[in-house]
């Protein structure tokens, strides 16, 4: 057989960060922080290697624009806008003549992320010409990856606990660090609902337990237990299976549906419910404990 | 300086981005080698530092990458490596990393070798495929040995790994693909069921039938699209792969390359 035509090149880390550093930056009007998210993030903590686009999160309205801009102005165009999460803004840009030649930009979340003090505080930021790129650690990631439930995510997951397995207090610490942020916002005006937050996050992190497997939920087991009392907490109704098949093949999950329309009661047990820590300097809190904290019903 | 410790470290610094505490604990090397061989490399113009920055409190960390002559020195030690495993009587070819970019579908990361036994690869991770058919027809190019596209499409059905099976998918559609060898590969390597289900996920027909025996595509399940279960029922594929994860790929890489 002969020859492709065209000779690719699997593509580094270091041609991301060169890319970043050399043609990125200097088209940036300032200092621009850029958040490494979804298997970027994994391609640079070295742990395993990922589709060729490049995941971005950005904080601000500015920074986004700004990044869009400088991509705009190396010949990149948007490809598609996809809007899986009504309220993040999610773009992709496209340049088959460059190296990097797919980028993926969100904000102001990543699948409803929060980029809380607790979820960058072990992160590091590389600077690269103008591009503040934000490398999030390993324990955020291995939480961030327990969102989307695509074959590709539960995957990552198991690399993780192959290779690199995570600090299981720590990963708690953030779960509850997100939790706690939408629990706070469900006394509050706000423009979205709360409730389905605290839904998708508390599902989705048992349901990717529940797809890991036995021999995988093993290695985290207070994890595993915490997620599964996370969505028992929930009294929903209805089995984690069920749940599984919704969330891995509906277009687009109605929450009031799943809870049958009714969800005062459960939104003001959430608002009343304490915030749960993993115990001081990650000490193990054990299922007494956690009976204690409960609420009574 | 050794030559395997300097290129593993070089290696790890170029497929991720490490402070001087993450090089140390990724090499299994002692922080005083770890230094001194990173301080070695920076003398020969290999390896810079960049200074980089903590949201939290603590000290700053420093990272540690390779210069555009590292890169160069490291690309060239690479396909060094590369011949030197394959000089022993054992096949070899580069493994999906780089041979999924050589047929179009290019993925980030440190690139790794197939071959037929177990081996000692110096800076690749090793895939053992023991089918002597895979090794056949394979691409000679500048950079080394690559598996045909047919062994290459055989071989990432039964990966089960998603993304590599997504790849299959994709690469089914590729005008370059000789499918009666596709159908002789399949057959040798167990995967026959699987290449159909993909072809047909991917509205491809490749004029397979599927066989009696059942193959696994993924270790574990994960639901799917009732029409994409309907469909893994007739090939007799267990746990497959959905059709969602199909089309993204599809929609990032193109329907053919």
């Amino acid at each position: 057989m002969a020859a492709p035509p065209e000779h690719l090149r699997a593509k580094t880390v270091a041609d991301l960060t060169r890319w970043l550093e050399r043609e990125v930056g200097p088209r940036l009007r300032k200092e621009t922080e850029a958040i490494a998210h979804g298997g970027t993030a994994l391609t640079l903590l070295g742990i395993k290697d990922s589709t060729k686009d490049v995941d971005l999160a950005f904080r601000s309205r500015e920074a986004f624009d700004g990044f869009v801009s400088a991509l705009g102005s190396l010949g990149f165009s948007r490809a598609a806008d996809f809007r899986a999460n009504p309220r993040e803004v999610f773009h992709r840009l496209q340049n088959p003549a460059s190296i990097v030649d797919v980028v993926d930009l969100r904000f102001p979340t990543w699948n409803n992320w929060r980029l809380s003090k607790a979820v960058l505080r072990r992160a590091v930021i590389l600077p690269l010409s103008r591009v503040r790129l934000v490398r999030p650690d390993r324990d955020a990631v291995f939480l961030f990856k327990t969102y989307p439930l695509r074959e590709t995510d539960v995957d990552d997951l198991r690399t993780i606990l192959a290779v690199d397995p995570p600090d299981e207090a720590r990963v708690l610490e953030l779960f509850e660090d997100q939790d706690a942020i939408h629990r706070s916002e469900l006394s509050v005006a706000t423009a979205h609902e709360p409730l389905f937050n605290i839904l998708e996050l508390r599902v989705r992190f048992a349901a990717s337990l529940q797809l890991l497997g036995p021999s995988w939920r093993r290695k985290i087991p207070r994890i595993a237990r915490h997620a599964g009392q996370r969505l028992a907490d929930l009294h929903l109704g209805h089995s984690l299976a069920k749940l599984i098949r919704i969330l891995r093949t509906a277009d687009f999950v109605s929450w009031d549906e799943v809870l049958s329309g009714d969800f005062e009661p459960l939104r003001a047990r959430l608002a009343k419910e304490p915030s749960r820590r993993a115990g001081p300097k990650g000490r193990k809190i054990d299922g007494r404990e956690l009976q204690r904290r409960r609420p009574s019903p | 300086m050794k030559h395997e410790i300097a290129l593993g470290l070089l290696s790890t610094a170029t497929y991720g981005t490490h402070t001087t505490t993450e090089l140390v604990r990724a090499s299994g090397h002692s922080p005083t080698t770890v230094v001194r061989y990173l301080n070695e490399l920076e003398d020969r113009g290999w390896m810079e530092r960049i200074p980089a920055e903590r949201p939290g409190v603590g000290r700053p960390p420093i990272l540690r990458r390779p210069t555009d002559a590292g890169l160069a020195y490291l690309r060239e030690a690479e396909l060094g490596w590369f011949r030197k495993v394959s000089g022993n009587g054992v096949r070899i070819l580069w493994g999906p990393v780089r041979a999924l970019a050589f047929w179009g579908v290019p993925f980030m990361g440190r690139p790794d070798i197939f071959a037929d036994r177990p081996i000692e690869a110096g800076p690749f991770p090793v895939l053992v495929e023991r089918s002597l058919m895979f090794y056949e027809d394979a691409v000679e190019a500048e950079d080394g040995r690559f598996p045909a596209l047919e062994s290459l499409v055989a071989w990432a059905a039964k990966s089960g790994n998603p993304r590599h099976v997504g790849a299959a998918a994709i690469l089914l559609r590729d005008p370059r693909l000789r499918v009666g060898r596709l159908v002789e590969r399949s057959e040798r390597m167990r995967t026959r069921n699987r290449v159909g289900f993909l072809a047909a996920l991917s509205g491809g027909n490749l004029g397979f039938r599927p066989s009696p025996s059942k193959e696994k595509m993924l270790d574990t399940t994960v639901p799917v699209e009732p029409e994409t279960e309907a469909l893994a029922r007739r090939w007799r594929v267990d746990n497959p792969i959905s059709a969602t994860l199909v089309k993204d790929m599809e929609r990032l890489y193109g329907r053919s390359p």
